[in-house]
């Protein structure tokens, strides 16, 4: 859900990181994580075993640029969900497989939670408000509403779907 | 069917200050390699803009390069509206 995927759809905003999320399989993670070795990745071993023993994220800096990786195994459901219906798109020359545009949408619903009791003039302090209202204004004719709407349902999110639509530009 | 878990406002709280603390190691990491602020700073919207203009052509392989810097500024300008709609707290929906 991260920058990439944003800029990718039409949000004009800078991002440092790249937001990966993989399955668990401790062989393709090694792998991985060898590939990432040999690509100059500055990777700390210990920092990516207790990473992966306690289910949190582990970042991982590129020696060569100013871009760090944030890797998520995944293990929730939506996770999984969005690692199923993920794409295969061309990205900077490169074949990279990234989370549909209501994916991410929906993922940024998700990082607000219930909006319930954030007042008007707070709500545009939080950059994954303003993302979704980016992507989704940029993007309308060609969102799957109806997907989007099913997804907030499930999630429990569907007030605070209607509320940033209701946001008027 | 499982069914998705939603993150508590403990959760989100906790997943937004980890973020944040990423975000300043990595500041002092790009720091202490004694690059300029606006150097980095360059860097990060020329990418942007490369990878946005990448993504806008790769959708719409026809399109002729000034269309897709059409569509670039479209965007920015939205991206404007609604920054601005934060800086003068005015707009309509919602609470």
């Amino acid at each position: 859900m991260g920058g990439i995927a944003v800029i990718h759809y039409g949000h004009v905003r800078s991002t440092q990181d790249i937001d990966i999320i993989i399955e668990d399989d401790k062989s393709k993670l090694s792998q991985f994580i060898g590939l990432l070795k040999s690509y100059d990745f500055d990777v700390m071993d210990d920092q990516i075993s207790m990473a992966y023993r306690e289910r949190t994220n582990m970042s991982i800096f590129d020696n060569k640029s100013y871009l760090r990786l944030d890797i998520t195994i995944a293990n929730k459901k939506r996770e999984y969900d969005v690692l199923n219906n993920a794409i295969l798109k061309k990205i900077l020359g490169s074949n990279m497989k990234i989370a549909p545009l209501e994916y991410v949408l929906i993922g940024k619903l998700v990082y607000m939670g219930n909006i319930n009791d954030i007042p008007d003039s707070e709500l545009l302090e939080y950059q994954d408000i303003l993302d979704f209202l980016t992507l989704y204004h940029a993007n309308k004719e060609v969102i799957n509403m109806p997907l989007l709407e099913n997804k907030a349902i499930d999630m429990n999110l569907k007030y605070t779907l209607d509320r940033l639509k209701a946001i008027k530009l | 069917m499982e069914k998705f878990d939603t993150l508590s406002e403990k959760d989100l709280f906790a997943l937004r200050k980890s973020k944040l603390s990423i975000e300043i190691e990595s500041a002092k990491r790009i720091l202490q390699q004694g690059i300029e602020p606006l150097g980095i700073a360059d860097k990060f919207i020329h990418n942007t803009f490369k990878l946005m203009e990448n993504s806008i052509s790769e959708r719409n392989p026809e399109m002729h390069i000034q269309d897709v810097r059409k569509i670039i500024k479209k965007n920015l300008h939205l991206a404007e509206k609604i920054k601005s709609l934060k800086k003068r707290g005015e707009y309509s929906g919602g609470n």
